[in-house]
């Protein structure tokens, strides 16, 4: 009898233990491509973390373009963006130096022309996106998956965010409009001066 | 000194009669607007910026004249998509755009407007704040009588170079219901 009445019991705990695991998931709003945003994330977290502790003085150059010297930890961070890309590059190695060569020939015209945007437009910038992100729960859940895959906290990520991404976004922008103001277009990729100098390092990726 | 007085009183008169029949008139013909709006918000991961929102506001309205009793009669539908903040790099974005219009329930017809433009669209010219973009305003004009409802579905897709979007999905539906 007694037998019959544990087991009775620890089927009801079972039981009862379920539906609290089905009633708290159920309770998690689904939101369309956290998970995407999740392993986009994890896709660039190693390189983002390596290029953080990167110290200057123990920086090592995989090339130069216009006569800026590009830091391997820099490439791999750019590399790894368009390697893990759910955009799937056809060639994300090549792609990756295209896009550090646009961005040296932009911070040098923007910085010709007197547009390069001040500390103050940057930081702008940065609180807009943050706030639309925490605007709404879809925003919210992304940027919360994006960040665990990141391996930051919302914090962390959007002070590297600040660092690396947000003055290019921004410099982009002011260039851009320059351009079509002024009825001139950027240079192909192909023709800003560059060059690979540990070609070595570069083929083993 | 009385017929002064009578032809006062019969000026009135007539003033009120034609100031009645006038309001009769203006409200009979009236033409009333309803509008739907959509700020749908785009999340992004840019594979340089990382990242990335952009705003954007879906606009419909249709103008229809509900005068009679039995059909109300759409007469301009007017359409537009605009951001504000206008993006820091928002330049190249691709916005595919259109609305399916359907009669009392009936079959549906295609009003295309990115990246193909039905001719039934027609630029409208708007002023909008300063730092707004714009993507397209239209107007068109369906001209269609309805007893039970006019709708008007629209569905959009958002695009940028080099942008994951988490959704680039948005959709905008307007109904007005007829007089049945």
């Amino acid at each position: 009898m007694k037998k019959k009445t544990v087991i009775i019991t620890l089927i009801c705990a079972l039981i009862c233990l379920t539906a609290t695991i089905i009633i708290a998931y159920s309770g998690l709003p689904e939101v369309k491509g956290a998970d995407k945003f999740n392993d986009i994330g994890k896709g660039k977290s190693n390189a983002a973390h390596n290029l953080l502790n990167a110290a200057e003085n123990e920086e090592t150059v995989i090339g130069t373009v216009m006569g800026t010297e590009i830091t391997k930890s820099y490439f791999n961070f750019k590399y790894d963006s368009y390697k893990t890309s759910p955009l799937n590059y056809e060639n994300p190695k090549e792609e990756a130096w295209n896009a550090i060569k646009r961005e040296v020939w932009e911070k040098r015209f923007a910085k010709e022309k007197g547009i390069y945007p001040s500390e103050k437009e940057i930081d702008e910038y940065v609180s807009y996106v943050r706030k639309e992100y925490e605007s709404t729960q879809e925003g919210t859940i992304l940027i919360k998956s994006f960040c665990e895959g990141m391996n930051m906290t919302e914090d962390e990520y959007w002070r590297f965010n600040r660092k690396y991404e947000a003055p290019l976004a921004v410099t982009h922008g002011k260039v851009i409009e320059y351009l079509e103001k002024n009825k001139m277009s950027m240079p192909e990729a192909g023709s800003i001066e560059s060059n690979i100098t540990d070609l070595e390092y570069y083929n083993s990726l | 000194m009385k017929l002064h007085l009578k032809l006062f009183k019969i000026a009135i008169v007539a003033i009120t009669v034609l100031v009645l029949l006038c309001c009769n008139t203006i409200i009979g013909n009236a033409d009333t607007t309803k509008t739907a709006e959509e700020n749908a918000k785009f999340y992004g991961q840019h594979s340089d910026y990382g990242a990335s929102v952009w705003g954007v506001n879906f606009l419909i309205s249709v103008t229809y004249d509900n005068s009679s009793t039995s059909c109300y009669t759409a007469k301009e539908v007017y359409t537009s998509a605009t951001m504000y903040p206008k993006h820091t790099f928002g330049e190249g974005d691709v916005i595919v755009a259109g609305f399916d219009e359907s009669v009392d329930f009936g079959a549906s017809t295609s009003r295309s407007i990115k990246p193909t433009k039905s001719s039934f669209w027609q630029i409208q010219n708007v002023i909008l704040p300063t730092g707004t973009k714009k993507y397209y305003a239209y107007t068109g004009s369906p001209n269609k009588d309805f007893r039970y409802e006019f709708k008007e579905d629209g569905a959009f897709t958002f695009a940028v170079p080099n942008v994951y979007f988490a959704w680039p999905n948005a959709s905008l539906t307007i109904s007005v219901s007829g007089p049945k």
